[in-house]
């Protein structure tokens, strides 16, 4: 066990550092700020802050968009529970008992015990973290072009096909993300893809414009109508009235475990991730209980088990990120992305070339849970506030943002313009129903693997057998088969229940 | 409003095409080398096939979507891609503020929630920050430059 002891006292070393303490308060104060404004999500906010990690090192850029993402978690319940208007996507499960607590008088406590079980899940899932990595990379370690090829390839139709109704739509979008990837100079041989002469399309099409357009400028255009001004319930939260009584803490307690638990395991797979789990926590407390009645009547399990399982899904998430180089959410792409921009690959050997970077990460994960802890218990009437700007102020404002935050990567109005066209892509295909983020993890893998694919077929002289020869690469590619032929049959059979259920209905 | 279906329909057209396009101009500009050592046309072309038959696919099956009704938001779009448009045109000729002032202003136009009083506050704010932010950043952008 010593290497855990001196990989924890590396990772401190590196980030409590004054500078570093400082990126990661900002960064889990930014995300906690923009989790609790409801219409502005993780990955807009995440959208936001890249053009400045153009500036940053790398460590400092990893701890704010790693503080951001893990600070929404945290922030997304507040509105939630006091509004009944999720402030993320992951915690509209929150809403129904979190609500009902706030009705009853119960706001305080309900807001306490989220904290408290996402920083349970949370620690959680950076335990495990610190326990699996270092084996999922030792036996990444021997992994071959074949194996990154079919790798890549699960993780890609994973992500797009779990969870979707219409699962080519997702598989489509991929595509056209690997076709967006390949824009620009080809790094084998020289030539220029799919620029048309344009000089400013050889450098490829960066992320900072894709993301902007993709996520950020759509999200406000479809919010400006739907999101309408709501009055709080409770203005002053007191300390006193966040204290839970025994009965309350007691049962608490195994919600919050299972909620973990399952938190964990979807926050790892990619495809899923803290929204699948945190409704698969609170489906399955509302199972197991005594009396299920009691469920969207304001029950703390309803509240705890749903937060401590969208906060363990998000640290577990950086696993296949980190060991293995697959990111399972468009925010670990987005971190891939930012890691290969400044020339670091993420992969098996980042422990062994860069454990400073690895364990200093992971140790700022405490540190920035910890500070979430102190930012909603004391400084909770803070955000509170926040949830009275009203979002016509906050729109225009964001716009001004992603303008200027694109035009400052390089100070040229071809990266604006480059917003404009992917923020029209992005209404055209929310407008067709085509999700936006297998895109972006098209884009980001693409590259790879077509890098890996290349290497594959020099090394076994044009011949495609080693991709089902070797029995890892082969396993992987099966397990792709396998996904596709489920989410297949899973399509056509929601189908024919309609047809059935149509016929009925006629009759 | 179309229906999902013919939604679907339109996209995997659109598919089709976007595919068939990419295969063709990589195989017609790009080397396509031996299987040994490929060349740069072969994964955008390969690509092109699988989003083509991937397009057919959306366009003939006729999959259970739970569509979420939601109205397009016709006057949002045009006033918020156009403002961005506006900006990226004059950020290089006028400079940062002006720019801004410009986008805020028209981003406003997009919901009609603000009073006129309301909406000249804004965007002067919105302008100074960003001035100011710029400013003390010590970015070496133009702010704001006369005559053009």
């Amino acid at each position: 066990m010593t290497w855990l002891w001196e990989s924890i006292a590396l990772g401190l070393g590196e980030s409590l550092t004054l500078t570093n303490l400082t990126y990661c308060l900002l960064g889990v104060a930014m995300g906690q700020a923009i989790g609790t404004l409801p219409g502005i999500g993780t990955l807009v906010a995440v959208s936001l802050l890249l053009p400045f990690t153009y500036h940053l090192d790398l460590f400092p850029s990893l701890l704010m968009i790693a503080g951001i993402y893990y600070g929404t978690a945290y922030g997304g319940s507040i509105a939630a529970i006091l509004l009944k208007v999720p402030g993320q996507p992951s915690s509209a499960v929150v809403c129904l008992d979190g609500y009902q607590m706030t009705q009853q008088g119960r706001a305080g406590v309900a807001l306490f015990m989220t904290t408290i079980a996402s920083f349970f899940g949370a620690s959680v899932g950076i335990i495990l973290m610190m326990l699996f990595s270092p084996l999922i990379a030792e036996n990444a370690l021997n992994f071959g072009p074949w194996e990154y090829f079919a790798v890549m390839t699960l993780g890609l139709v994973s992500a797009s096909t779990i969870g979707s109704d219409n699962p080519i739509k997702g598989i489509a979008m991929v595509v056209v993300g690997l076709f967006f990837g390949t824009i620009g100079l080809d790094i084998h041989s020289g030539a220029e893809r799919f620029a048309f002469g344009y000089m400013s399309l050889y450098d490829g099409i960066s992320l900072v414009p894709l993301v902007m357009g993709l996520f950020a400028v759509p999200e406000i255009i479809f919010s400006i109508r739907t999101i309408k001004e709501s009055s709080l319930a409770t203005k002053k939260i007191s300390l006193s009235s966040m204290i839970p009584s025994r009965d309350e803490l007691r049962r608490s307690w195994m919600p919050m475990t299972r909620g973990t638990l399952i938190g964990s395991f979807f926050g790892a797979l990619p495809g899923t991730g803290a929204l699948v789990a945190s409704f698969m926590a609170y489906a399955t407390e509302k199972r197991l209980a005594r009396d299920p009645s009691r469920f969207g009547r304001g029950a703390i399990e309803g509240v705890v088990s749903p937060e401590a399982s969208n906060n363990a899904a998000d640290q577990t998430a950086f696993i296949p990120t980190m060991t293995l180089g697959i990111p399972g959410s468009v925010t670990m792409a987005i971190i891939i992305g930012v890691m290969l921009a400044k020339g670091v690959t993420p992969g098996p050997t980042l422990m062994t070339d860069k454990p400073e970077l690895f364990w200093g990460l992971i140790m700022s994960f405490w540190i920035g849970n910890v500070i979430l802890v102190v930012l909603n218990i004391p400084l909770i009437g803070l955000w509170v506030n926040l949830l009275l700007v009203p979002y016509r102020m906050l729109y225009p404002i964001i716009l001004v943002f992603v303008c200027a935050g694109a035009f400052l990567v390089q100070g040229s109005d071809v990266d604006v313009l480059q917003v404009g066209f992917f923020a029209a892509l992005g209404c055209a295909m929310r407008w067709a129903g085509l999700p936006a983020a297998p895109l972006v993890l098209g884009y980001i893998l693409g590259p790879m693997m077509e890098v890996q694919m290349r290497r594959a077929l020099v090394l076994s002289r044009g011949d495609f057998m080693p991709f089902v020869d070797r029995p890892l690469s082969a396993t992987f590619l099966f397990a792709t088969v396998a996904l596709l032929a489920w989410s297949a049959y899973a399509a056509m059979r929601a189908r024919s229940r309609r047809r059935l259920s149509e016929v009925a209905a006629g009759e | 409003m179309l229906s999902t279906r013919r939604k679907n329909i339109l996209t995997g057209g659109v598919l089709i095409l976007l595919g068939t396009f990419v295969t063709y101009y990589a195989l017609t500009h790009y080397t396509i080398g031996q299987l040994s050592r490929i060349g740069s046309a072969v994964f955008p072309a390969a690509i092109g096939v699988i989003l083509a038959i991937l397009g057919l696919l959306l366009a003939v099956t006729n999959l259970v979507e739970e569509a979420e009704e939601e109205q397009f938001p016709l006057r949002p779009t045009v006033a918020i891609l156009g403002s961005i448009l506006v900006f990226a045109l004059v950020v290089d000729r006028a400079g940062l503020v002006p720019a801004v002032i410009l986008l805020v202003a028209g981003a406003i136009l997009a919901d009609n929630q603000h009073s006129w009083r309301s909406g000249i506050m804004l965007t002067a704010t919105t302008a100074a920050m960003t001035g100011l932010i710029f400013w003390a950043l010590g970015m070496s952008f133009t702010l704001a430059r006369w005559p053009l």
